[in-house]
Protein backbone atom coordinates (compact mmCIF):
# COMPACT_ATOMS: atom_id res chain seq x y z
CA UNK A 1 0.00 0.00 0.00
CA UNK A 2 1.29 3.40 -0.93
CA UNK A 3 1.84 5.57 2.10
CA UNK A 4 2.26 8.82 0.27
CA UNK A 5 -0.36 11.48 0.92
CA UNK A 6 -2.79 12.58 -1.76
CA UNK A 7 -0.89 15.80 -2.18
CA UNK A 8 2.43 13.97 -2.56
CA UNK A 9 0.91 11.72 -5.19
CA UNK A 10 -0.40 14.64 -7.19
CA UNK A 11 2.96 16.39 -6.99
CA UNK A 12 4.62 13.19 -8.18
CA UNK A 13 2.19 13.00 -11.07
CA UNK A 14 2.89 16.60 -11.89
CA UNK A 15 6.57 15.75 -12.07
CA UNK A 16 5.95 12.97 -14.53
CA UNK A 17 5.18 9.89 -12.45
CA UNK A 18 2.08 8.74 -14.29
CA UNK A 19 1.54 5.81 -11.93
CA UNK A 20 0.84 8.28 -9.13
CA UNK A 21 -2.40 9.30 -10.79
CA UNK A 22 -3.53 5.69 -10.96
CA UNK A 23 -2.91 5.39 -7.24
CA UNK A 24 -4.96 8.50 -6.59
CA UNK A 25 -7.84 7.27 -8.71
CA UNK A 26 -7.81 3.90 -6.97
CA UNK A 27 -7.70 5.60 -3.60
CA UNK A 28 -10.84 7.59 -4.30
CA UNK A 29 -12.64 5.08 -6.46
CA UNK A 30 -15.19 3.97 -3.88
CA UNK A 31 -15.61 7.16 -1.91
CA UNK A 32 -15.97 9.53 -4.84
CA UNK A 33 -18.02 7.11 -6.88
CA UNK A 34 -20.48 6.64 -4.03
CA UNK A 35 -20.80 10.36 -3.55
CA UNK A 36 -21.48 10.81 -7.25
CA UNK A 37 -24.04 8.02 -7.48
CA UNK A 38 -25.94 9.62 -4.63
CA UNK A 39 -25.53 13.07 -6.09
CA UNK A 40 -26.42 12.49 -9.75
CA UNK A 41 -28.72 9.55 -9.15
CA UNK A 42 -27.42 6.79 -11.39
CA UNK A 43 -24.34 4.67 -11.87
CA UNK A 44 -23.65 5.37 -15.53
CA UNK A 45 -23.75 9.10 -14.97
CA UNK A 46 -21.63 8.74 -11.85
CA UNK A 47 -18.96 6.85 -13.80
CA UNK A 48 -18.94 9.51 -16.48
CA UNK A 49 -18.68 12.33 -13.96
CA UNK A 50 -15.99 10.42 -12.06
CA UNK A 51 -13.88 10.24 -15.20
CA UNK A 52 -14.55 13.88 -15.99
CA UNK A 53 -13.44 14.85 -12.50
CA UNK A 54 -10.10 13.08 -12.77
CA UNK A 55 -9.61 14.38 -16.27
CA UNK A 56 -9.99 17.84 -14.79
CA UNK A 57 -7.49 16.92 -12.08
CA UNK A 58 -5.05 16.01 -14.83
CA UNK A 59 -5.70 19.24 -16.71
CA UNK A 60 -5.45 21.43 -13.60
CA UNK A 61 -2.68 19.55 -11.80
CA UNK A 62 -0.20 22.34 -12.38
CA UNK A 63 -2.46 24.88 -10.70
CA UNK A 64 -2.94 22.82 -7.54
CA UNK A 65 -1.54 24.47 -4.44
CA UNK A 66 0.37 21.65 -2.78
CA UNK A 67 0.09 23.34 0.62
CA UNK A 68 -3.65 22.66 0.58
CA UNK A 69 -5.51 19.40 0.84
CA UNK A 70 -6.41 17.53 -2.29
CA UNK A 71 -9.62 15.91 -1.12
CA UNK A 72 -11.73 19.10 -0.90
CA UNK A 73 -10.37 20.14 -4.27
CA UNK A 74 -11.27 16.80 -5.80
CA UNK A 75 -14.77 16.98 -4.39
CA UNK A 76 -15.10 20.57 -5.56
CA UNK A 77 -14.35 19.44 -9.08
CA UNK A 78 -16.56 16.39 -8.82
CA UNK A 79 -19.47 18.41 -7.42
CA UNK A 80 -19.09 20.97 -10.20
CA UNK A 81 -19.06 18.25 -12.82
CA UNK A 82 -22.04 16.60 -11.16
CA UNK A 83 -23.96 19.87 -11.20
CA UNK A 84 -23.11 20.33 -14.88
CA UNK A 85 -24.45 16.87 -15.56
CA UNK A 86 -27.65 17.53 -13.66
CA UNK A 87 -28.18 20.79 -15.50
CA UNK A 88 -27.83 19.05 -18.83
CA UNK A 89 -29.85 15.99 -17.99
CA UNK A 90 -32.42 17.36 -15.64
CA UNK A 91 -35.48 15.22 -15.87
CA UNK A 92 -38.90 16.74 -15.81
CA UNK A 93 -39.90 14.72 -12.77
CA UNK A 94 -36.84 15.87 -10.92
CA UNK A 95 -37.51 19.42 -11.90
CA UNK A 96 -40.97 19.21 -10.45
CA UNK A 97 -39.79 17.67 -7.24
CA UNK A 98 -36.86 20.05 -6.99
CA UNK A 99 -38.86 23.17 -7.65
CA UNK A 100 -39.07 25.54 -4.73
CA UNK A 101 -41.75 24.42 -2.38
CA UNK A 102 -44.87 26.50 -2.45
CA UNK A 103 -46.12 28.11 0.71
CA UNK A 104 -48.66 25.31 0.98
CA UNK A 105 -45.72 22.93 1.29
CA UNK A 106 -44.32 24.85 4.15
CA UNK A 107 -41.77 27.14 2.53
CA UNK A 108 -41.01 30.11 4.65
CA UNK A 109 -41.78 28.09 7.73
CA UNK A 110 -39.48 26.76 10.36
CA UNK A 111 -39.37 23.02 10.47
CA UNK A 112 -39.39 21.56 13.92
CA UNK A 113 -37.68 18.20 14.10
CA UNK A 114 -39.68 17.26 17.15
CA UNK A 115 -42.89 17.42 15.14
CA UNK A 116 -44.03 14.74 12.74
CA UNK A 117 -42.30 11.51 11.85
CA UNK A 118 -38.75 10.66 11.08
CA UNK A 119 -37.72 7.38 9.49
CA UNK A 120 -37.21 4.73 12.08
CA UNK A 121 -34.97 1.69 11.69
CA UNK A 122 -37.77 -0.50 12.98
CA UNK A 123 -40.44 1.06 10.81
CA UNK A 124 -41.17 -2.30 9.27
CA UNK A 125 -39.97 -1.28 5.82
CA UNK A 126 -37.84 -3.84 4.05
CA UNK A 127 -34.29 -2.77 3.36
CA UNK A 128 -34.86 -2.23 -0.34
CA UNK A 129 -38.10 -0.40 0.24
CA UNK A 130 -36.56 1.89 2.81
CA UNK A 131 -33.60 2.52 0.54
CA UNK A 132 -35.93 3.33 -2.33
CA UNK A 133 -37.86 5.85 -0.25
CA UNK A 134 -34.71 7.47 1.07
CA UNK A 135 -33.36 7.54 -2.47
CA UNK A 136 -36.53 9.25 -3.61
CA UNK A 137 -36.33 11.83 -0.85
CA UNK A 138 -32.66 12.55 -1.55
CA UNK A 139 -33.20 12.75 -5.29
CA UNK A 140 -35.97 15.24 -4.81
CA UNK A 141 -33.71 17.68 -2.99
CA UNK A 142 -32.44 20.57 -5.08
CA UNK A 143 -28.88 19.86 -6.19
CA UNK A 144 -27.33 22.66 -4.13
CA UNK A 145 -28.88 21.20 -0.97
CA UNK A 146 -28.25 17.58 -1.88
CA UNK A 147 -24.52 18.07 -2.43
CA UNK A 148 -24.09 19.74 0.95
CA UNK A 149 -26.07 17.07 2.75
CA UNK A 150 -24.02 14.32 1.10
CA UNK A 151 -20.69 16.01 1.72
CA UNK A 152 -21.55 16.59 5.36
CA UNK A 153 -23.09 13.23 6.15
CA UNK A 154 -21.18 10.74 4.03
CA UNK A 155 -17.87 12.48 3.54
CA UNK A 156 -17.93 13.90 7.06
CA UNK A 157 -16.79 17.27 5.79
CA UNK A 158 -17.09 19.97 8.42
CA UNK A 159 -18.51 23.36 7.57
CA UNK A 160 -15.14 24.88 6.72
CA UNK A 161 -14.26 22.02 4.40
CA UNK A 162 -17.62 22.26 2.63
CA UNK A 163 -17.17 26.01 2.25
CA UNK A 164 -13.74 25.39 0.75
CA UNK A 165 -14.95 22.61 -1.50
CA UNK A 166 -17.92 24.51 -2.85
CA UNK A 167 -16.38 27.95 -2.78
CA UNK A 168 -19.21 29.50 -0.83
CA UNK A 169 -19.24 31.42 2.48
CA UNK A 170 -19.41 29.56 5.75
CA UNK A 171 -22.76 31.13 6.62
CA UNK A 172 -24.21 29.96 3.34
CA UNK A 173 -22.99 26.43 4.00
CA UNK A 174 -24.71 26.40 7.36
CA UNK A 175 -27.98 27.82 6.10
CA UNK A 176 -27.98 25.40 3.18
CA UNK A 177 -27.36 22.39 5.39
CA UNK A 178 -30.12 23.49 7.74
CA UNK A 179 -32.39 23.90 4.74
CA UNK A 180 -31.31 20.53 3.36
CA UNK A 181 -32.20 18.78 6.61
CA UNK A 182 -35.53 20.62 6.82
CA UNK A 183 -36.37 19.85 3.20
CA UNK A 184 -35.33 16.22 3.57
CA UNK A 185 -37.66 15.86 6.53
CA UNK A 186 -40.52 17.40 4.61
CA UNK A 187 -39.88 15.26 1.55
CA UNK A 188 -39.68 12.18 3.70
CA UNK A 189 -43.00 12.97 5.31
CA UNK A 190 -44.55 13.58 1.89
CA UNK A 191 -43.35 10.21 0.60
CA UNK A 192 -44.36 8.45 3.77
CA UNK A 193 -47.89 9.85 3.47
CA UNK A 194 -48.42 8.72 -0.12
CA UNK A 195 -50.74 5.68 -0.34
CA UNK A 196 -48.33 3.45 -2.26
CA UNK A 197 -45.30 4.38 -0.21
CA UNK B 1 -37.22 37.16 8.02
CA UNK B 2 -34.18 36.97 10.19
CA UNK B 3 -33.54 35.66 13.64
CA UNK B 4 -30.64 35.74 15.93
CA UNK B 5 -29.22 32.37 16.87
CA UNK B 6 -28.00 31.47 20.32
CA UNK B 7 -24.38 32.07 19.39
CA UNK B 8 -25.19 35.58 18.28
CA UNK B 9 -24.90 34.70 14.65
CA UNK B 10 -27.68 35.94 12.49
CA UNK B 11 -29.69 33.06 11.20
CA UNK B 12 -31.61 33.48 8.05
CA UNK B 13 -34.94 31.79 8.58
CA UNK B 14 -35.82 31.44 4.96
CA UNK B 15 -33.21 31.52 2.27
CA UNK B 16 -33.48 33.25 -1.04
CA UNK B 17 -34.70 30.08 -2.74
CA UNK B 18 -37.76 30.14 -0.48
CA UNK B 19 -36.82 26.80 1.01
CA UNK B 20 -37.89 25.69 4.46
CA UNK B 21 -35.42 26.16 7.27
CA UNK B 22 -34.87 24.54 10.61
CA UNK B 23 -35.90 26.46 13.64
CA UNK B 24 -32.91 27.89 15.48
CA UNK B 25 -32.86 25.16 18.13
CA UNK B 26 -32.79 22.40 15.53
CA UNK B 27 -30.21 24.30 13.52
CA UNK B 28 -28.00 24.34 16.59
CA UNK B 29 -28.55 20.63 17.09
CA UNK B 30 -27.49 19.94 13.50
CA UNK B 31 -24.42 22.12 13.97
CA UNK B 32 -23.41 20.09 17.02
CA UNK B 33 -23.84 16.88 15.02
CA UNK B 34 -21.68 18.17 12.20
CA UNK B 35 -18.99 19.24 14.63
CA UNK B 36 -19.10 15.80 16.25
CA UNK B 37 -18.87 13.99 12.92
CA UNK B 38 -22.51 12.86 13.29
CA UNK B 39 -21.71 11.03 16.50
CA UNK B 40 -24.93 11.73 18.40
CA UNK B 41 -23.51 10.84 21.80
CA UNK B 42 -20.53 13.13 21.35
CA UNK B 43 -22.84 15.91 20.21
CA UNK B 44 -25.10 15.43 23.26
CA UNK B 45 -22.07 15.46 25.52
CA UNK B 46 -21.06 18.75 23.97
CA UNK B 47 -24.48 20.26 24.56
CA UNK B 48 -26.67 18.17 26.89
CA UNK B 49 -29.42 20.78 26.92
CA UNK B 50 -30.25 19.93 23.30
CA UNK B 51 -30.25 16.20 23.75
CA UNK B 52 -33.76 15.60 22.38
CA UNK B 53 -33.25 17.68 19.28
CA UNK B 54 -29.80 16.27 18.64
CA UNK B 55 -31.12 12.71 18.90
CA UNK B 56 -34.08 13.59 16.68
CA UNK B 57 -31.81 15.12 14.03
CA UNK B 58 -29.49 12.11 14.25
CA UNK B 59 -32.41 9.73 13.78
CA UNK B 60 -33.63 11.64 10.74
CA UNK B 61 -30.22 11.69 9.12
CA UNK B 62 -29.55 8.05 9.98
CA UNK B 63 -32.13 7.24 7.33
CA UNK B 64 -29.46 8.15 4.81
CA UNK B 65 -27.60 5.01 5.87
CA UNK B 66 -30.28 3.05 4.04
CA UNK B 67 -28.74 4.21 0.78
CA UNK B 68 -26.62 1.28 -0.31
CA UNK B 69 -22.94 1.59 -1.01
CA UNK B 70 -22.46 1.41 -4.74
CA UNK B 71 -19.51 -0.64 -5.88
CA UNK B 72 -17.64 1.00 -8.68
CA UNK B 73 -17.05 -1.06 -11.79
CA UNK B 74 -13.77 -2.98 -11.89
CA UNK B 75 -12.66 -1.14 -14.98
CA UNK B 76 -13.48 2.35 -13.74
CA UNK B 77 -9.84 3.12 -12.98
CA UNK B 78 -8.66 1.86 -16.36
CA UNK B 79 -11.43 3.67 -18.16
CA UNK B 80 -10.54 6.88 -16.36
CA UNK B 81 -6.87 6.53 -17.22
CA UNK B 82 -7.75 5.75 -20.83
CA UNK B 83 -9.85 8.88 -21.01
CA UNK B 84 -7.01 10.94 -19.62
CA UNK B 85 -4.57 9.35 -22.06
CA UNK B 86 -6.94 10.13 -24.88
CA UNK B 87 -7.03 13.75 -23.72
CA UNK B 88 -3.22 13.81 -23.56
CA UNK B 89 -3.05 12.45 -27.11
CA UNK B 90 -5.58 15.01 -28.21
CA UNK B 91 -3.61 17.79 -26.53
CA UNK B 92 -0.47 16.65 -28.30
CA UNK B 93 -2.24 16.54 -31.63
CA UNK B 94 -3.77 19.94 -31.00
CA UNK B 95 -0.39 21.37 -29.99
CA UNK B 96 1.16 20.10 -33.20
CA UNK B 97 -1.72 21.49 -35.20
CA UNK B 98 -1.49 24.84 -33.40
CA UNK B 99 2.23 25.02 -34.01
CA UNK B 100 1.75 24.37 -37.68
CA UNK B 101 -1.16 26.78 -37.87
CA UNK B 102 0.86 29.45 -36.12
CA UNK B 103 3.76 28.87 -38.45
CA UNK B 104 1.49 29.13 -41.44
CA UNK B 105 -0.28 32.16 -40.03
CA UNK B 106 2.90 34.22 -39.49
CA UNK B 107 5.15 34.43 -42.44
CA UNK B 108 5.78 30.90 -43.37
CA UNK B 109 2.34 30.72 -44.93
CA UNK B 110 3.25 33.62 -47.15
CA UNK B 111 6.68 32.36 -47.82
CA UNK B 112 5.24 28.94 -48.47
CA UNK B 113 3.01 30.34 -51.16
CA UNK B 114 5.71 32.57 -52.49
CA UNK B 115 8.11 29.67 -52.26
CA UNK B 116 5.77 27.68 -54.41
CA UNK B 117 5.65 30.46 -56.95
CA UNK B 118 9.36 30.84 -56.83
CA UNK B 119 9.90 27.16 -57.26
CA UNK B 120 7.54 27.33 -60.17
CA UNK B 121 9.51 30.19 -61.63
CA UNK B 122 12.68 28.24 -61.02
CA UNK B 123 11.29 25.22 -62.83
CA UNK B 124 10.24 27.48 -65.66
CA UNK B 125 13.73 28.91 -65.76
CA UNK B 126 15.29 25.49 -66.07
CA UNK B 127 12.77 24.45 -68.69
CA UNK B 128 13.65 27.57 -70.61
CA UNK B 129 17.26 26.73 -70.19
CA UNK B 130 16.68 23.27 -71.57
CA UNK B 131 14.52 24.54 -74.37
CA UNK B 132 17.07 27.08 -75.39
CA UNK B 133 19.67 24.34 -75.50
CA UNK B 134 17.53 21.80 -77.33
CA UNK B 135 15.61 24.08 -79.61
CA UNK B 136 18.10 23.97 -82.45
CA UNK B 137 18.33 20.19 -82.25
CA UNK B 138 14.56 19.81 -82.25
CA UNK B 139 14.45 21.88 -85.39
CA UNK B 140 17.11 19.79 -86.96
CA UNK B 141 19.17 22.84 -87.41
CA UNK B 142 22.59 23.90 -86.57
CA UNK B 143 22.95 26.97 -84.59
CA UNK B 144 24.91 29.65 -86.14
CA UNK B 145 26.02 30.58 -82.71
CA UNK B 146 28.20 28.63 -80.36
CA UNK B 147 27.02 26.10 -77.81
CA UNK B 148 24.97 27.21 -74.90
CA UNK B 149 27.80 26.71 -72.52
CA UNK B 150 31.42 26.42 -72.86
CA UNK B 151 31.02 22.99 -71.40
CA UNK B 152 29.45 20.33 -73.62
CA UNK B 153 25.66 20.21 -73.76
CA UNK B 154 23.95 17.83 -71.42
CA UNK B 155 26.42 18.25 -68.67
CA UNK B 156 24.50 20.88 -66.82
CA UNK B 157 22.86 19.64 -63.69
CA UNK B 158 20.14 21.79 -62.22
CA UNK B 159 18.46 21.08 -58.99
CA UNK B 160 16.32 22.44 -56.23
CA UNK B 161 17.00 22.33 -52.61
CA UNK B 162 15.50 19.83 -50.28
CA UNK B 163 16.38 21.05 -46.85
CA UNK B 164 19.02 23.49 -47.95
CA UNK B 165 18.03 26.23 -50.27
CA UNK B 166 21.03 25.88 -52.54
CA UNK B 167 21.59 22.16 -52.34
CA UNK B 168 21.06 20.34 -55.59
CA UNK B 169 18.86 17.27 -55.45
CA UNK B 170 19.28 16.14 -58.98
CA UNK B 171 22.01 13.85 -60.22
CA UNK B 172 25.37 15.20 -59.27
CA UNK B 173 27.44 16.86 -61.91
CA UNK B 174 30.49 15.09 -62.99
CA UNK B 175 33.72 16.54 -61.83
CA UNK B 176 34.86 19.56 -63.72
CA UNK B 177 31.46 20.25 -65.18
CA UNK B 178 29.45 23.32 -64.27
CA UNK B 179 26.77 22.84 -61.69
CA UNK B 180 23.76 25.14 -61.77
CA UNK B 181 21.80 25.52 -58.60
CA UNK B 182 18.72 27.67 -58.55
CA UNK B 183 17.94 29.32 -55.25
CA UNK B 184 14.46 28.14 -54.38
CA UNK B 185 13.91 31.26 -52.31
CA UNK B 186 14.97 33.41 -55.16
CA UNK B 187 14.70 31.60 -58.45
CA UNK B 188 16.10 34.58 -60.22
CA UNK B 189 19.40 33.82 -58.58
CA UNK B 190 21.62 30.90 -59.37
CA UNK B 191 24.94 29.69 -58.22
CA UNK B 192 26.98 28.13 -60.90
CA UNK B 193 30.01 26.19 -59.89
CA UNK B 194 32.59 26.47 -62.53
CA UNK B 195 35.92 24.80 -61.91
CA UNK B 196 34.95 24.31 -58.26
CA UNK B 197 34.39 28.03 -57.83
CA UNK B 198 30.85 29.08 -56.97
CA UNK B 199 29.64 32.20 -58.69
CA UNK B 200 26.35 33.94 -58.19
CA UNK B 201 24.33 34.92 -61.18
CA UNK B 202 21.03 36.64 -61.69
CA UNK B 203 18.86 34.79 -64.14
CA UNK B 204 16.75 36.66 -66.60
CA UNK B 205 15.23 35.73 -69.86
CA UNK B 206 14.28 37.40 -73.06
CA UNK B 207 13.26 36.47 -76.54
CA UNK B 208 16.01 36.59 -79.05
CA UNK B 209 15.77 36.60 -82.78
CA UNK B 210 17.91 33.86 -84.17
CA UNK B 211 18.98 33.21 -87.65
CA UNK B 212 19.56 29.68 -88.86
CA UNK B 213 21.25 28.94 -92.11
CA UNK B 214 20.43 25.50 -93.57
CA UNK B 215 22.81 23.46 -95.75
CA UNK B 216 20.64 24.09 -98.77
CA UNK B 217 21.28 27.73 -98.31
CA UNK B 218 17.92 28.73 -96.92
CA UNK B 219 17.93 30.99 -93.97
CA UNK B 220 15.28 30.97 -91.31
CA UNK B 221 14.75 33.52 -88.62
CA UNK B 222 12.80 32.64 -85.54
CA UNK B 223 12.40 33.76 -81.98
CA UNK B 224 13.93 31.76 -79.23
CA UNK B 225 13.77 32.11 -75.45
CA UNK B 226 17.12 32.86 -74.02
CA UNK B 227 18.25 32.77 -70.44
CA UNK B 228 20.77 35.31 -69.39
CA UNK B 229 23.04 34.76 -66.46
CA UNK B 230 24.49 37.97 -65.18
CA UNK B 231 27.18 37.73 -62.54
CA UNK B 232 26.28 39.32 -59.27
CA UNK B 233 29.78 39.81 -58.01
CA UNK B 234 30.75 41.40 -61.31
CA UNK B 235 33.95 39.42 -61.15
CA UNK B 236 32.62 36.67 -63.28
CA UNK B 237 32.77 37.11 -66.96
CA UNK B 238 29.22 37.38 -68.27
CA UNK B 239 30.31 35.71 -71.38
CA UNK B 240 31.20 32.64 -69.35
CA UNK B 241 27.68 32.13 -68.18
CA UNK B 242 25.23 33.83 -70.42
CA UNK B 243 23.47 31.67 -72.87
CA UNK B 244 24.24 32.45 -76.37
Amino acid sequence: MNTRTDEELLCAYREGESEALRLLIERYRSELFNFLVRFVGNRAAAEDVFQEAFLQIHLSADSFDATRRLKPWLFTIAANKGRDYLRKHRRQATMELSAPLSSEDGSGEFIDLLEGDVPQPDSGLEGDELASQVRQAVDSLPAHLREILLLAYFQRFNYNQIAEALGIPLGTVKSRLHSAVATFKRKWEAIDETPDA
Amino acid sequence: MRECGPDGQEVQAMNQMNEPMLNPDDAQAVDRLVEAGFDAQAAVNAEPARQRRIERAAALLAALDALPDERAGDDLVDQTLARIQSAIDGEEQQRRFDTQAAALATGPIRSRWSLGLRELAGVAAVILLGLSALWPLMNGSTSVDGPLWDAPQGTITAGFAGSQAMEPVGPPARSGQPLVMVDKHNPLKAIIIINDQPREFLISSRWQDRVVRYPDGTVKRFRQPVLLFEPVDRTANPADAASP
